[in-house]
């Protein structure tokens, strides 16, 4: 086994372009697509102050204090394309009104929206005198966070899955070139010669996965988590059935365009259900139903219990059962190339 | 000649499942997955208060503060639907509010409030509602209560046709014209592990004509596509493309012809069939994601950053001239979009131009490195 590693390990460092593809292109990767992925559930509010009255802008600080959403000063010429082109959601709109003598607002929609009642009551309730009771609330600190990896999540898990059918790719190539049977001559068995070059290929992805975790640590990312080395054990968990995957696909199919086939026509559809090109918790409830099936799903399910509960213990399930398939898909691994050399 | 070898492509291209799965199921799946599961979200509603809930715990049971509480407990339940709950032990609720059970703790004591909220995993809603809190108590219960602003809507919004069924329809279809040329790539990289390329090389019509082929080839599939995804969002998804029609065509064509190109280019240069196919994957998803095409191109525009970014992708022009042609607006956006599609073409294709230029030069070399040893030979 230890002949295979060393000589896997020696295919990286002839075609470097392995280790880019397998350790740092999925690194860089996941770093851009924390910043590239905004999906969020923060709402964009514009405000439009066109008062004289100094008092307008206490209503301009009220809506400023929101956290949760976003304010941005609008100029009334562009109210209308910026509600129609949903760059804000809600606009607010501060003019003078000369029979009170004091600033009146309108809150603006296109066909409604969950937080304009919120948004009519901040409002309504700005004290326009500012004779205020200060500081009677006191909030909790909290550190404050960066970049969110809930919103990248999915992406992560389709990359590592796919970065992994390189070494299906492999396998299939050693196979074709007969170097796979003078291996086994050599006295390697089956089971030594598949799990040596998964180990490589797990430790190579297990490196790519801790390396993005330092860096978000290292770049206060939000893991949104009490304890974030679960969010770590769940994305070895990853790689670990990313390698799984791609060794049963290479002893199921016969070429290497076969297992492209697989990548497109069994991973993506796989990665959509899960929430790879959009948010989970946004698709209909038969979608997640199918997505509910697929192993993405458990693992960024694993993640999300960790966030929300704030324990480890909550997510162990699904841990199990994605050890449980690695299992499975190893053992089917290994019985088909046995039969397969056998035949 | 050429429609022989034109009519072999074509039977080689459309002989292979995968490609015909590239022309018409993920056009159709990309498409009707995007445009119901994101439904909800280009609406916005993302259901920030759904099943919210408050906890407040009681120091003392009277004064002024306890009154002011349920003016704003009154208030705020009215414009959320966030429903509040009286606890009796302060630690187990904290506890409760870091395993997501409540947004946070409102503590009410003699001398005002504290509010805890979870340090971990504080939800948008939860933002909102601690601060609409903080924002109220600071107010005296007359402010709370009586509304000195004149809230009305009398600003006339002329409200926009896009919904994600045609928002999807024609950004999504711009994805998948740009993903079906992955199946040229590889039919590029075959002829060159076959090294079928050579052949073409030194024949008479040359590496273009081949070329050529695979140009045609993947132009036909695109319109095949096209048409696909045109009848699948008339019919099932009800979207009308509307009068300039002519002009969406144009700019999804020069688009695919842009795409094509392009991935001659990596099938050339590619080192290997598996990297080869990866980076024409990564060029889609990257110019798919920063072009509108998966997040919805508002929220990308919001962003500091992104909102420059984005214009890297061209999808971000085709899809940006495709949605105000459908709104029936032609404007500079067409103009840019097709321009981009061009000069992308026209860029991909000097690239081509250039390494072919290389290897005519080698070829050349080698040839009259073969004529000298073979004259040298003759001559001992």
């Amino acid at each position: 086994m230890l002949a295979v590693m060393k000589n896997t390990f020696a295919v990286f460092k002839t075609n470097k372009e392995f280790i880019m593809t397998i350790v740092f292109q999925p690194v860089l990767l996941f770093l851009l697509m924390s910043v590239l992925l905004p999906y969020t559930k923060e709402h964009s509010i514009g405000v439009c102050n066109e008062s004289s009255y100094e008092s307008s802008e206490y209503i301009v600080d009220s809506l400023n204090g929101l956290d949760g959403v976003r304010v941005e000063e609008v100029k009334k010429k562009d109210l209308n394309d910026k509600l129609m082109n949903s760059n804000i959601e809600v606009a607010v709109v501060i003019m003078d009104n000369p029979e009170t003598n004091s600033p009146v607002a309108q809150v603006i929609t296109v066909g409604g929206s969950e937080i304009e009642t919120a948004v009519e009551a901040v409002v309504m309730g700005t004290n326009l005198d500012k004779v205020s009771d200060n500081d009677i609330v006191h909030v909790n600190k909290v550190k404050k966070k960066g970049i969110n990896i809930s919103t990248t999540l999915a992406f992560m898990i389709f990359k590592t899955l796919t970065s992994a059918m390189l070494l299906g790719n492999l396998i299939i190539e050693e196979r074709r070139n007969k170097i796979r049977d003078r291996i086994f001559l050599s006295g390697i068995s089956k089971g030594a010669y598949l799990a040596g070059m998964s180990s490589v290929y797990f430790l190579s992805l297990a490196f790519g996965t801790t390396l993005f975790f330092v860096i978000g640590h290292l770049f206060n990312f939000d893991f949104g988590m009490k304890y974030t080395v679960g969010y770590l054990i769940m994305m070895w968990l990853a790689d670990l059935l990313a390698v799984a995957i791609s060794l049963c696909a290479s002893a199921l199919v016969k070429t290497e365009d076969s297992l492209w086939v697989f990548g497109s026509f069994i991973i993506m559809p796989m990665a959509l259900f899960s929430g790879l090109l959009f948010p989970y918790e946004f698709m209909p409830k038969s979608l997640k139903m199918i997505g509910a099936c697929f192993p993405n799903r458990w693992i960024a399910k694993g993640i999300e219990i960790m966030q929300r509960t704030g324990g480890l213990v909550e997510a162990v399930p699904y841990m199990l059962m994605l050890l449980a398939l690695c299992i499975v898909l190893f053992a089917i691994a290994t019985v088909k190339t046995k039969r397969v050399s056998q035949s | 000649m050429f429609f022989e070898l034109m009519k072999k492509e074509l039977k080689v291209y459309f002989s292979n499942k995968v490609n015909w799965a590239f022309v018409v199921v993920i056009p159709l799946l990309f498409i009707g997955l995007f445009s119901v599961a994101l439904k909800d979200y280009i609406g916005a509603d993302y259901g920030t208060f759904d099943d919210g809930k408050e906890f407040y715990y009681l120091n003392v049971e009277d004064g002024k503060y306890v009154d002011r509480l349920n003016v704003i407990i009154e208030r705020l339940t009215e414009s959320t639907g966030v429903c509040f709950e009286r606890v009796y032990d302060i630690e187990q609720a904290k506890k409760d509010v870091e395993k997501s059970k409540a947004y946070g703790v409102i503590t009410v004591n003699a001398d005002g409030y504290d509010y805890y909220r979870s340090p971990y995993n504080e939800t948008e809603g939860g933002k909102l509602i601690r601060t609409m809190f903080v924002e109220m108590a600071q107010n005296e219960i007359e402010n709370i209560k009586n509304y000195p602003i004149v809230v009305s809507n009398n600003i006339e919004v002329k409200v926009s046709d896009v919904d994600s069924y045609a928002y999807y329809t024609f950004t999504a279809l711009a994805f998948t014209l740009m993903m079906l040329s992955v199946g040229v790539s590889l039919s590029i990289y075959d002829e060159r592990e076959h090294q079928t390329i050579i052949r073409y090389r030194i024949s008479k019509g040359g590496i273009w004509g081949m070329l050529g082929l695979k140009i045609v080839v993947g132009m036909i599939a695109g319109a095949l596509q096209l048409l696909i995804s045109f009848t699948f969002s008339t019919v099932v998804l009800g979207v009308k493309w509307g009068d300039k029609i002519g002009w969406m065509l144009l700019l999804l064509l020069l688009h695919n012809t842009f795409a094509i190109l392009m991935a001659i280019v990596l099938g050339l240069k590619g080192k290997n069939k598996a990297i080869s196919q990866d980076m024409v994957f990564l060029i889609t998803m990257l110019s798919a994601y920063l072009g509108g095409s998966v997040t919805p191109v508002y929220l990308l525009e919001n962003i500091p950053v992104l909102k420059l970014l984005v214009k890297i992708s061209p999808l971000y022009w085709t899809n940006q001239a495709l949605i105000s042609l459908y709104n029936d607006i032609l404007d500079k956006k067409t103009l840019y979009s097709a321009l981009i599609s061009i000069g992308l073409a026209f860029i991909m294709f000097l690239l081509i131009a250039v390494g072919e230029k290389k290897k005519h030069v080698v070829m050349i070399v080698k040839e009259t490195d073969d004529k000298k040893d073979k004259k040298e030979e003759v001559a001992a």
